[in-house]
Order: C-alpha cells, then sequence, then structure tokens
C-alpha cells in the first residue's frame, strides 16, 4: 500500500509549522524575530531570578 | 503754556479727574501688593465657587487633551504656565513630576467637599498618553487649587472654557510620531513569596529612549495598572538623571536612597526598564551622592543604600537554591517532553495500521449509510486529508503520547522506596508533570496547526468545488450532455468509468471529498474528477450494464434517433443511405463526422461500402439493436448521434416488447414506411410492374399497426411523444418511380397521398400524438445516385436541426424548428445537490 502523497505533504506542512511556531517563540523570547515583543518576559523573568537568586543570566 | 478767559475753570476740572483716579489707584494697590505677579482678575463676590469633580485624559488627533470637571460653577479665568518647580502646600515643598512642568491653577475653585473630604479622586494620577505623562496636586487652598502636569515636551497648550459643560480643557498638542517603551513594575502578587515585575506599555516620543521609559516609570503605574497589584516601589528617589556612555546606562537617582534592607526596590524596576534597550549593556545606578559598589566593570551596579540586609539576603540565597533547583528540574522536564512528544508525533504519524485507505473508508461510508436497494456503493479511493485522516493522525499521536507518558511511571521497586527518598522522587514526579505538561502542550500545538492548515485547505477546497460543481452544471445545461448506452440504452447525465490500471469502477466521478481535480484510485492511479475531463481520458461504461460507452459520452450533446417500421420496410437501408448522404454533406460543408469507436467504425464501413455498391442489404437480426454512433461538429457544438435499427419483428413480439428501451429516451423518431406495403397501392401497380414489386420485398403487415405498437409503447412507458418530432418516410421511392409513380416531395403534398392511400389514420393519429410531423419521401440510394428531393439525409437533418446540430444538408435543416425540451434524466438529479453522493442509483 503506498500513501498518497498529498497525505505526507499534509503531514510534514503541520510539522514545519509547528516547528516555525516554536522557533518563532524562540526567538521572540530572546528579541528577534516576528515575536521580538516576548522579549519583555525574557527580561522579566531574568531580573526576578536575579532578585531571587542572585543568579544573572547573560 | 498759557491760560486764556475760559481755562481756568477747565483746569479745575482736569485736577478733579486725576484726584479721583490717584484715589482709586490707592485704593487698590493694597490688593495688588497681596499677590504679586500677574494675579488671575478678582471674580465678582456673587460668583459662587467651583467645586472641582474629577480629573480625565484622552488622546484625540493630534494631541491629549486633559480635562478639569467641575460643578456648580467653572473657573473663569484657569492660568497654565510652564515652570521649573510647582510650589507645594508647605513652604519650601514642591510637587514632582516626571517630565516637563506645567503650572495650572483655578482661582475661586476647590477640590474639597463641605467637611474637607476630596472631591476629583487621589492626588497623583498617570496617564498612558504620549504627551501628558501625570498630574499631581499642588495646592489647594485660598480659594485657588495648583496642579503640577508633567507632560513630554514644551509645546504650546490652549486652554479653553467650557462653561456649559462647567470643564476646562487643557488641549497638548503632540505633533510627533510615537513609539512604545515598556516600564517595569513590582508586582504585589507574589509568586511563591517571591518578587516579580511586570511589564506595561506607554506610548512615547518615537524613538523610544531610556530616559523616556525612566519618566513614565517614575510617574507610576495608572489607576487600573494599579487596580492590578502593579506598582512603582520609589525607594526614596524622586527622580533621576541619566547618562550614557559605550553601552553603558548611568542612572542618578535623586532625592534620597533607601531600601529598607529589602530585595525589592527601585533597582528592581529600573534595570529591567533600561534594559529593554538592546545597546545598554549594563546598568549602574548611583545613589544621591554619586556613588555606586561597581562604578566599573562590566555587570549592572547598585548603591550600598539599595543593598538588602544580611538575613533578607541569606533568605533570599536560600530560597534562590530552592528556586534554581526547581527550575533545572522544570528545565529537564520540558526537554524530556519535548523529546517524547516529538517523538509520539512522529510515531503517530509514520504508523501504518491507522491508515484509512480507500476500503476502510468505503466501510465507514458503508456502514453510516447504508447502501440500498438500487444503488451504488461508494467509490474506492483515498479520501482527503483533512476529511478523514486527519482525525486518524492526531488520534493515534494521543494514544502514543498516554502510551509512552504511562511508562515513565512505571518505576521499579516497592513503593517505601519511594517514600524513604522522598526528595528524588519528588523531584522525579516534578520533572515527569512539567514533561507531561510539555507533551500535551506540544501535540495541542500540533493539532491546533493541522488543523488550522485543514480549515485552510478546506476553505479553498469549497470555494473551488462550487466553481468546479458550477461549471459542470452549467456545461450540462447549455450543452445538454448525456450519455447513452448503446447496447441497454440506458441514459444518465453521469456515466461510470473505469480505472485504467486496475479496472474498478469509479461511478461518481464528480469533485469532492475524494479529490478536487484529481482522485486516486484505490491501486494509486490517478484519475481525473470532472466528467467533462474523464469523458477523453477514461473509458466510460454504462452505470446500469457497465458495457463501454461511446467515447466523450456525458461530455458532448447526445442525440438519440430510433428508426421503427414494420419488418422490410427498408429501415436498416435507409438508415445506411441517411448515413452516406449525412457524411458527403457534412464533408462538404467542412464540418467533421466521425465514427467514435470501433464498433460503429466497422458498421458504418460496411454499410457505407454496401449502400455505395448498390447491393440489398442483409435482413436485420432479430436481437436488440447496438446503437450506430457517429460524432458530427467541434468543439462546444460535437454531438454524438446514435441511430437505432431494431428488426421489425421486434415491434410485434410481445416478448421483446419492453426491450425497446431505445424508444423512451429519442429525441425524435423515424418512421419508415413501405409504399408497397400499402394495399390501394399494391392494387394501383398490380399487373403493372411485377419485376419492381418483387424486388421491392414488400413489407408483410400493415404500415399502420407497427406505428401504433411504438405509440402505444410510448404511451405506456409515460414518454411524452407530445414533445418530440416524427419524421415519417416513404421508403423505395426510386422503385415507385420506376413504376410509374412519381411520389412528391413536400410533406404536406406526401401526407395528402397517404391519406389518399388509405392510412389517414396513421396521419391523423402522427398530428394528434407529436409536436411536429413531417413527411418524407426517400430513395435509399448512395450520394452520387440520389434523386433530387428524396435524398435520404433530409429526415435526419431535420431532426437533428431540432437539436442544434447544423448541418447544410437540404432545406429544412438550415431552419430548424421548434427545440424540443430536453427531458430530464435520472442521473440529472444527483446535480442538484451541492454535496457528493456516494452512491449512484440505478435506473429503474
Amino acid at each position: 500500500m503506498r500513501i498518497p502523497i498529498t497525505f505526507v505533504l499534509f503531514r510534514l506542512t503541520a510539522g514545519l509549522l509547528t516547528i516555525l511556531i516554536l522557533a518563532a517563540f524562540g526567538l521572540g523570547l530572546s528579541g528577534r524575530g516576528p515575536l521580538a515583543g516576548l522579549h519583555g518576559w525574557t527580561i522579566s523573568g531574568q531580573n526576578w531570578l536575579h532578585i531571587n537568586t542572585g543568579v544573572r543570566l547573560p | 503754556m498759557r491760560l486764556t478767559g475760559r481755562q481756568p475753570m477747565r483746569a479745575g476740572v482736569l485736577a478733579a479727574v486725576m484726584i479721583a483716579t490717584l484715589a482709586g489707584l490707592a485704593a487698590s494697590g493694597a490688593q495688588a501688593l497681596a499677590s504679586p505677579g500677574r494675579a488671575p482678575r478678582k471674580p465678582p463676590a456673587s460668583r459662587p465657587v467651583a467645586l472641582l469633580t474629577g480629573i480625565t485624559a484622552s488622546h484625540l488627533r493630534g494631541y491629549d487633551q486633559l480635562v478639569f470637571h467641575f460643578a456648580a460653577a467653572v473657573p473663569a479665568h484657569p492660568r497654565a504656565r510652564y515652570v521649573t518647580q510647582v510650589p507645594a502646600g508647605a513652604a519650601g515643598h514642591f510637587a514632582t513630576v516626571s517630565g516637563v512642568t506645567l503650572e495650572v491653577s483655578f482661582a475661586r475653585a476647590t477640590g474639597r467637599g463641605s467637611a474637607g473630604q476630596g472631591t476629583y479622586g487621589p492626588q497623583q494620577r498617570t496617564f498612558s498618553l504620549p504627551g501628558v505623562i501625570e498630574v499631581v496636586t499642588a495646592a489647594d487652598k485660598g480659594g485657588t487649587v495648583t496642579f503640577a502636569v508633567g507632560l513630554a515636551r514644551r509645546e504650546r497648550v490652549r486652554i479653553a472654557v467650557l462653561a456649559r459643560l462647567r470643564e476646562v480643557a487643557i488641549d497638548v498638542p503632540t505633533p510627533y510620531r510615537t513609539a512604545l517603551a515598556r516600564v517595569f513594575f513590582v508586582n504585589t502578587k507574589a509568586v511563591f513569596g517571591t518578587a516579580v515585575t511586570s511589564p506595561v506599555e506607554r506610548p512615547v516620543p518615537a524613538p523610544a529612549t531610556p530616559r523616556a521609559a525612566l519618566q513614565r516609570l517614575f510617574a507610576g503605574p495608572t489607576q487600573p495598572e494599579a487596580g492590578r497589584s502593579l506598582q512603582f516601589v520609589s525607594s526614596g528617589a524622586t527622580g533621576f538623571r541619566l547618562t550614557y556612555a559605550d553601552g553603558v546606562a548611568g542612572v542618578y537617582l535623586l532625592g534620597s536612597c533607601n531600601s529598607g534592607g529589602s530585595t525589592t526596590n527601585v533597582t528592581t524596576e529600573i534595570i529591567p526598564t533600561v534594559r529593554q534597550f538592546g545597546w545598554v549593556r549594563s546598568v549602574k545606578i548611583y545613589d544621591p551622592s554619586g556613588r555606586t559598589e561597581h562604578p566599573s566593570g562590566p555587570g549592572n551596579s547598585i548603591p550600598r543604600c539599595l543593598q538588602p540586609l544580611e538575613d533578607k539576603v541569606i533568605a533570599t540565597q536560600i530560597r534562590g537554591q530552592v528556586i534554581l533547583a526547581l527550575l533545572g528540574l522544570g528545565a529537564l522536564g520540558i526537554l524530556i517532553g519535548l523529546a517524547l512528544g516529538i517523538g509520539c508525533i512522529v510515531a503517530g504519524l509514520r504508523a501504518r495500521d491507522i491508515v484509512i485507505t480507500p476500503a476502510a473508508f468505503v466501510a465507514e461510508r458503508v456502514a453510516a449509510h447504508p447502501v440500498g436497494v438500487g444503488q451504488f456503493g461508494p467509490d474506492s479511493a483515498w479520501p482527503l486529508y483533512p476529511l478523514r485522516q486527519i482525525r486518524a493522525d492526531l488520534r493515534k499521536i494521543e494514544a502514543e503520547r498516554r502510551t509512552r507518558y504511562g511508562k515513565l511511571w512505571h518505576w521499579p521497586g516497592p513503593p517505601l522506596i519511594r517514600f524513604i527518598f522522598f526528595p528524588v522522587s519528588g523531584a522525579a514526579v516534578l520533572c515527569l508533570a512539567v514533561a507531561g505538561l510539555t507533551m500535551l502542550g506540544l501535540e495541542w500545538l500540533f493539532a491546533a496547526v493541522t488543523w488550522a492548515c485543514a480549515a485552510i485547505v478546506l476553505l479553498v477546497f469549497g470555494a473551488v468545488l462550487a466553481v468546479l460543481t458550477g461549471v459542470e452544471r452549467l456545461w450540462h445545461r447549455v450543452i445538454r450532455t448525456e450519455a447513452s448506452c448503446p447496447r441497454c440504452y440506458h441514459v444518465t447525465a453521469r456515466p461510470a468509468y473505469r480505472c485504467p490500471r486496475c479496472a474498478r469502477l469509479h461511478r461518481d466521478i464528480r469533485p469532492g471529498r475524494l479529490g478536487l481535480l484529481m482522485r486516486r484510485c484505490e491501486c494509486g492511479a490517478l484519475l481525473p474528477t470532472m466528467v467533462m475531463r474523464a469523458a477523453w481520458r477514461l473509458e466510460a461504461v454504462c452505470q446500469r450494464c457497465e458495457e463501454p460507452l461511446r467515447p466523450g459520452s456525458a461530455a458532448v450533446r447526445d442525440v438519440r434517433i430510433p428508426i421503427f417500421g414494420d419488418t422490410s420496410a427498408g429501415k436498416t437501408r435507409f438508415m445506411y443511405a441517411a448515413l452516406d448522404n449525412l457524411t458527403a454533406t457534412a464533408g462538404a460543408a467542412g464540418i467533421p463526422l466521425i465514427f467514435p469507436d470501433q464498433e460503429s467504425e466497422q458498421q458504418a464501413t460496411l454499410a457505407l461500402e454496401l449502400i455505395r455498391s448498390g447491393k440489398d442489404t442483409i435482413k436485420t437480426s432479430v436481437t436488440l439493436p447496438t446503437a450506430l454512433s457517429c460524432r458530427i461538429g467541434k468543439g462546444a457544438s460535437m454531438t454524438l448521434v446514435h441511430m437505432f435499427d431494431a428488426a421489425g419483428e421486434a415491434y410485434r413480439s410481445a416478448e421483446m416488447y419492453d426491450s425497446l428501451g431505445f424508444l423512451d429516451n429519442g429525441h425524435g423518431l423515424v418512421y419508415v414506411l413501405d409504399p408497397f406495403s400499402i394495399g390501394s397501392v399494391r392494387d394501383q401497380l398490380a399487373g403493372q410492374a411485377a419485376a419492381e414489386i418483387a424486388v421491392a420485398h414488400a413489407a408483410a403487415g400493415d404500415p399502420e399497426t407497427a406505428y401504433g405498437e411504438v405509440v402505444s409503447r410510448l404511451r405506456d412507458s409515460g414518454i411524452a411523444a407530445g414533445s418530440q418530432r416524427l419524421a415519417v418516410v416513404v421508403s423505395k421511392t426510386d422503385l415507385l418511380r420506376r413504376c410509374g409513380l412519381d411520389l412528391p416531395a413536400e410533406s404536406e403534398a406526401v401526407a395528402g397521398w397517404l391519406s389518399e392511400s388509405g392510412v389517414h389514420n396513421l396521419v391523423l393519429s402522427a398530428r394528434r400524438e407529436f409536436a411536429e410531423v413531417r413527411y418524407f419521401t426517400v430513395a435509399s440510394l448512395a450520394t452520387d445516385r440520389a434523386v433530387a428531393g428524396h435524398e435520404p439525409g433530409e429526415p435526419l437533418g431535420w431532426l437533428l436541426a431540432a437539436q442544434g446540430v447544423r448541418l447544410t444538408s437540404g432545406r429544412d435543416s438550415a431552419a430548424p424548428g421548434p427545440r424540443v425540451p430536453h427531458t430530464r434524466l435520472a442521473g440529472d438529479a444527483e446535480f442538484a445537490g451541492p454535496d457528493q453522493t456516494e452512491t449512484a442509483k440505478a435506473q429503474p
């Protein structure tokens, strides 16, 4: 049984888009990409971590 | 100056006026000294004191509007001016605001009620506006209320007194672009007892700078933000001075500096607020004396006055270690969750057992909608991914996630061991919990993305489906396409198609859940979906008998012409001669006429050879006839013409009576009448032309009998003969001519001759039963020997013209008669529904 190529393409597209969203989220946390506004969360997190643990992340 | 006689009196009056003026000035001098500078005009004593009830601000197109709302009265002459400091109530105290300071004062006004309570809300309020930063009450005494307003830039403000509304509006122009800057305030809603900051956004003049962000920080949160537990922890600072050097921002605090040993102080807010700008690498915060702990070096620095106390530092360190451990476990859990989640998705998608094969899909469909009697089952082809397989995939991924995550909780050893090593097992539980949440989140994200893709695909799919269905329906209605079986005479709008690879039948080829433009057969072969496209690429077969149809069936106009008559009436010869005549006529007109299939081509070749050689035709087989088909024209005017010629015995046999289905779906009938079978004609020729009569092989029966049988059958079958044309063809005209009987060529004249010859019942019945009847006298000879006025192609040309088939043969075909209504077929009904039906109804 040979699975239609459209099935494979659809699955690959969904998988790639999921990875892209995760990557955009990760880049956004580091202040880059289309979701750069998420960088504020990182700064808050860094600040929180620094205040509460003394650890200073780069 | 010299005085005349009347001058002494004038001088006296002038002196009196001057004295009065001086007296008035002296009276007003006391008030002028009490309020130095440009004091507001003193309102009339009768004017009531304006009571301030509220302060609002909003951004309008191009400016911010700060509105002071009053009750009872409105101050007549409010004042606004830029100052460096606004004196507060106590001597030596000043109201401080962020940004440029605008002093606003209202004379003969108050913000306190009769009991001394405030009437307009908080003394300080912040606005999230590009121009107006904050408003602080400076003083409210002596009938004058004074405010310090912090503005982003010094702009020319405009004051408007709206007496009717009892408002004073101050418009602050904002003639600049703005950008959003984030400001971090302490959130008093602690997380695990720890401090946390939350960012809010402020519109500031573009480009956003650390100075603008810090101005908004020192202005504090707005009232709604304060309601969300945000607050500005100032640690005694009232302002700041800012310097930049090589990516290092120096923040010099003004006022005082005291954090009370708390780990949460003004640096908690300043550092993230300044660090949001990527080019700031570190922040050095100085106390009002200009000192900080680490003035040089790469990291941030805070002054000693903001260092937390030792015990708080220790508590923070312990708490920090716990937090770090928890964070580490959480991070580990996220990594495990990501790895396992990706593994679940990949494994779920790679699984072969969950693929919805065509056979499985057919079984599902049949289980959901059982196939009834006279219906066909769904076609065996791969369904579109978003319509079925997507659910199977996501269900399999979910099952994989449950299985794999469940295995993580199977720990070795008895529960006592886990209890003893509680810290370890607790950490593992935490880690696995985070991993589980991560797996769930990843699965949901993948499912959301997949469904979003499916939704987009289905939207496009729906639009294209509507267009394709509309095109096909339009084509069907305009061209009047049909498919007729040449063997079982079943007529449908949509035939079945045979897969060229596996010979599996596809009974409903329309675009739908099995494919939009193409569908994939279970064997893997790609098949076109629309009838218009499939007709030329696939083998069309009859839905009922599954025998092959003519190529192009259901994609072109389909015209069926049954030829009936008594035995030996000359039907077959007439058909061959008519075909020969049509071929010649179409060829002369440059209209292509071909035989679309091998069977028709062979039959036509034999027929044309026979008719051109002048030989006699052989007796037609008593078995049911197979249509002789030809395709006339090209493009949209292409037409498949099927001619049915059954043996005369078929119309007399009661057993075959029900098998003459081709009569039911005809677009016009040809009745061939042998003139030698008419008694009066035979009597007239008796003894004169015995040889010709012998050659004629006169039909034995009464000519009205075969006609009557067909009309009765049509009536019994519910066929509307009244919408059809009937061509009555008097054959063997050439033989009659040789016998000395020259028949007329005009239809009415032929009808008259028939009536006179004793077949008046047929003439009367035909006129009553059919939409239009025309009479022809035909010599069934080859075209090159045809008798003028008796060409055998004329009857067919006349019938074809009614169906829009243009042939230049004869005088009548050029002028088509009334168009015969298009009969609605069983298959047509299936075009009415917007959705694809997986079963095709069989013809009864």
